[in-house]
């Protein structure tokens, strides 16, 4: 039965829903799954993943693995695959994934699938699916090297079935840090509470917002919703939203229960980071914006008069 | 016989695609609305080397072939006929009769300066009481001691209001008739020009569009372009080029009006199914293509006969004639296709409809392009 | 410094694509330099602009390729270099990776800068395995660039919790961010030159590559169809008075889509 390794998705010394997602579509494929967990003080991470349906936990735990350095990270997935003898590699999407896996398949002279939405195994070969060309086309791709490295996106997989597993630590050599490229400092970005990878309601402002009064304005409907507060391209290039709330083909993908696009017109690049969602409501001036043909729910009107409102009667409904 | 575009031809059409997509196309509706181009996009298109597109290098020019130079005309109008003429008229009718015409302390004086959009060029030859009758031009010049003094009225003249540099046509004698005629290069500063207004129009309303008063304007005998009496030659040689501009514009503007049709009929839905599902909406976008790409075929023939140095005068007018009239059909059925949507502003083809009307007049009216093609076919 | 660019000829995103039986339908197809990879030359010619350095752009593909190259000319690069070998057509990330290796070692170059990803695969591996091959350091997502000094560069890069200031000694890889810059419009005078510049040809057997040695025998990964995306359907608009159809939307997440 084929061996798979997660890759935990770490963040701030909590786990990702992610992460647990991605155990669970593993232990439908194989009951061999084991789980790398790199970081510092996340020794606590352990019966969880263990509970998840892992078999084998390698745990890389020190302060020199407190920043992420794609090198040293590469380093400890490296000696995990090798250790259990894994055929199959599975990282969640994230910047740090993106900067990893093409390392470690490059490693084992294998290769790597990005953004994977599905994975199977058809006659003993690995086959993915994913988005290619801004989500215009989608690739059936087959591997024929081991260990096959994939990224999957987020919310490909839901958390599936009752599964368990049992605790079986094994500590892995900590790399020493790659004095070649160091991290001087973090700027963390201000103001986004709730990662938008894990959130389950993401409300996104475009260019209508036109400035900080109109991402206040959008930003308290996000509050009540207990939202990720995300953004369009345009917003980030005008300064006006920080970089990591981009969502689309360049920023991040999200696939939300619920996405509100608020002023957002529905360029192809955003629209490509967010129509896995479930439900997407559209709010923009512009009846023939390109947004409201993916919107499940389009309100044609001025941003400012709609979200006041579109606050008001959610309440009215919770309540 | 080759009808690809050489990688040069690829390479500016690609340069010419993005400075649209990024500054002159999101600026379309505003340059319309505020009747005139905004000077940052002027500069932009300017420091980009629009302005000298083929005028030599030792000129400070960009020194492609005309065929460039048409295929930026057509990209340009494609977005904003306005920007379109603003580049066509300061180039075929102003820089091109320096560099045909001028000697080489003229090209040398004026070149650089309209090749770096520092000045803008215009054309002088129309008047109140002469449009296509140029040979009957009243402005007249006289020499004195060692300059030329000319007098007289002038309208229409597209970029005037840039007050660059132009080619002014004055007759010394009105009895000579079209012998008379001179042509001058006047830095349209000098004193005694008047100007007067940026007209209403009905299209092109980002075009600086004006006329001038000539009172006792002084120029010096070093600047008379050509020979005396070699005006009204110079003045049909010009437009004999100039008319492959204002074909590329036009087809620019047919393009433009075509392209938003056809994702308007993809996008649109009606009695619940797409405009383009229906045949009468196909067969409108298949007249406009038939229409446009005919004008493009003859466009470009006329193009690459003025780059082979070949007779072209009767393709120009051929040119000119298919394409102006391609636009106004085809911006007028572009409006039929977007219904309502069509007649408001922001989609921009009710524009292109205005647009297109002057087409059909300047640079020599399609009649008097119908005249130089029968001449031709009954010589 | 000695600058490597490398730019990908991709298809226009902007158009339509259509798959039939498995495979896109090839008619109709436009090509442009692969977005990420003019925010790469944009870099490079910042580079070289503001600190001086030699610049030398690589691209793989066909004969059309030579036209990313001039347009690479054109914003500023000096040097050309296009692979062009019919070999290459199915090759993967791990393919262009090992050529890009071949041609940095042939070169003496301080720092390689990239896109981050391709928009036709939206991969994003070239890069990265590049530079493990070459085992220099890499920093992926990269939205500035400062010269430290001869030996190395200070960069800031966008990872999942902020921006990371992160120093990196040459020669080292860089995959940059649209975010980086805004790629400049070629003047026509730049264009008019670019046409007049050489470009160097290569082919694998020109640069003594086999295939085994750029990981295509065997092959790694196979693409073994294309597959159209489920289209999503647009839903309901509502046009009319702000209250009304707003508290209407409201309504229907609640009862009909069963998500507030």
């Amino acid at each position: 039965m084929t061996k798979i390794l997660v890759v935990a998705d770490i963040k701030q010394n909590a786990l990702k829903k992610g992460t647990l997602e991605l155990i669970s579509k593993a232990r439908t494929l194989s009951e061999n799954v084991a789980v790398v967990a790199i970081g510092n003080h996340i020794e606590g991470l352990i019966p969880e993943l263990a509970q998840a349906g892992t078999d084998t936990q390698y745990l890389a735990n020190d302060n020199k693995l407190e920043m992420f350095s794609a090198s040293s990270y590469a380093n400890c997935v490296i000696q995990a695959v090798k250790q259990y003898q894994a055929e199959q590699v599975w990282f969640a999407f994230s910047e740090s994934s993106k900067a990893t896996a093409p390392r470690v398949a490059a490693r084992f002279k294998s290769a790597c699938a990005t953004e994977i939405t599905d994975i199977s195994i058809e006659n003993g070969k690995v086959i993915v699916n994913r988005p290619a060309i801004a989500g215009k086309v989608y690739q059936k791709i087959q591997f024929n090297t081991s260990p096959a490295v994939v990224i999957v996106r987020a919310g490909a997989f839901d958390i599936d079935g009752e599964y368990s597993g049992t605790e079986n630590i094994h500590n892995l050599e900590i790399p020493e840090t790659d004095l070649r490229a160091v991290i001087q400092k973090i700027i963390q970005d201000a103001g986004e509470e709730i990662d938008l990878a894990d959130a389950d309601i993401v409300v996104s402002v475009g260019r209508g917002v036109k400035d900080q009064t109109g991402v206040d304005l959008v930003k308290a409907l996000a509050k009540d919703l207990k939202a990720g507060f995300g953004s369009s391209r345009a917003m980030v290039d005008a300064g006006v939203m920080p970089h990591n709330s981009q969502v689309g083909q360049t920023g991040k993908i999200v696939s939300p229960t619920l996405y509100f696009a608020i002023g957002i017109s529905g360029a192809i690049q955003h629209v490509a980071g967010m129509n896995g969602a479930k439900v997407i409501v559209a709010v923009n001036k512009d009846s023939e914006a390109p947004i409201f043909n993916v919107a499940d729910y389009g309100i044609v009107g001025d941003l400012f008069e709609v979200v006041p409102i579109l606050r008001d009667e959610i309440k009215k409904v919770r309540n | 016989m080759d009808f690809e575009f050489s990688e040069e031809h690829l390479l500016v059409q690609e340069g010419a695609r993005d400075l649209v997509e990024s500054k002159i196309k999101p600026a379309a509706i505003d340059t319309d609305k505020n009747h005139m181009i905004d000077p940052t996009l002027v500069k932009t298109i300017s420091e980009l080397g629009y302005l000298g597109a083929y005028i030599p290098e030792v000129y400070s020019g960009a020194d492609l072939d005309f065929l460039s130079y048409i295929i930026i005309i057509e990209e340009v109008s494609k977005a904003c006929a306005s920007t379109g003429i603003l580049i066509s008229a300061h180039t075929s009718l102003c820089c091109n009769p320096i560099l045909q015409s001028g000697t080489e302390t003229q090209k040398q004086n004026f070149l650089p300066s309209l090749a770096t959009g520092e000045k803008i060029g215009c054309f002088l030859l129309t008047e109140p009481d002469s449009g296509s009758d140029a040979a009957n031009i009243r402005t007249t010049y006289v020499e004195k001691e060692d300059a030329y003094i000319l007098n007289g009225n002038k309208i229409f003249v597209t970029n005037g209001g840039y007050l660059g540099i132009g080619i002014v046509f004055a007759t010394r004698d009105r009895s000579q008739g079209y012998k008379g005629i001179s042509a001058f290069i006047v830095d349209l500063s000098t004193s005694g020009i008047e100007i007067m207004g940026n007209e209403e129009k009905l299209g092109i309303r980002g075009s600086y569009t004006t006329s001038f008063a000539l009172d006792n304007v002084k120029v010096a005998k070093e600047n008379l372009l050509g020979k005396e009496g070699e005006g009204f030659k110079i003045a049909l040689e010009t437009l004999n080029g100039g008319r492959i501009g204002v074909a590329a514009q036009a087809l620019g503007i047919a393009e433009g009006a075509f392209d938003r049709s056809r994702a308007y009929a993809k996008e649109r839905k009606q009695f619940g199914k797409p405009l383009a599902a229906v045949q009468a909406i196909q067969f409108k976008l298949a007249d406009m293509k038939l229409k446009i790409e005919s004008a493009k075929l003859i466009t470009y023939k006329a193009a690459w006969l003025k780059c082979q140095k070949m007779q072209h005068s009767v393709e120009s007018a051929m040119a000119k004639t298919i394409a102006s009239e391609t636009a106004t059909w085809v911006t007028k059925e572009a409006i039929q296709v977007h219904g309502g949507y069509g007649y408001i502003c922001e989609y921009e083809v009710e524009r292109m409809f205005r647009d297109a009307k002057i087409t059909e007049i300047y640079e020599g009216t399609n009649e008097i392009q119908r005249i130089v093609i029968a001449k031709d076919v009954l010589k | 410094m000695k600058i490597l660019t490398t730019v990908k000829k991709v298809v226009d995103v902007e158009l339509n694509i259509q798959v039939k039986e498995g495979k896109i339908v090839q008619d109709g197809l436009q090509y442009v330099m692969n977005a990420w990879d003019e925010n790469a030359v944009e870099a490079t010619v910042q580079l070289k602009e503001n600190n001086g350095a030699e610049t030398t752009l690589v691209c793989m593909g066909d004969s059309e390729s030579t036209l990313m190259i001039r347009k690479a000319y054109a914003m500023g690069i000096e040097n050309g270099i296009h692979v062009d070998d019919p070999l290459l057509e199915s090759a993967d990330s791990n393919g262009y990776a090992k050529v890009l290796k071949k041609i940095y070692e042939n070169g003496d170059y301080d720092l390689i800068i990239t896109g981050k990803q391709a928009q036709d695969t939206d991969n994003g591996h070239t890069g990265i395995m590049l530079a493990e091959y070459l085992d220099i350091p890499c920093v992926s997502n990269v939205v500035a660039i400062e010269v430290v000094d001869e030996s190395q560069l200070a960069v800031s890069r966008i990872g999942d919790s902020g921006t990371e200031i992160i120093n990196v000694n040459l020669p080292a890889l860089l995959t940059v961010s649209d975010s980086i810059n805004e790629p400049r419009l070629p003047a026509l005078r730049g264009i008019m030159m670019a046409k007049k510049k050489a470009i160097e040809t290569k082919t694998l057997a020109d640069l003594e590559l086999t295939l085994e040695q750029i990981d295509m025998q065997p092959v790694r990964t196979e693409i073994l169809e294309y597959q159209a995306p489920s289209v999503r359907q647009a839903g309901k608009k509502f046009e009319g008075d702000a209250a009304e159809i707003t508290a209407k939307v409201v309504q229907l997440l609640s009862n009909e889509a069963k998500v507030i």
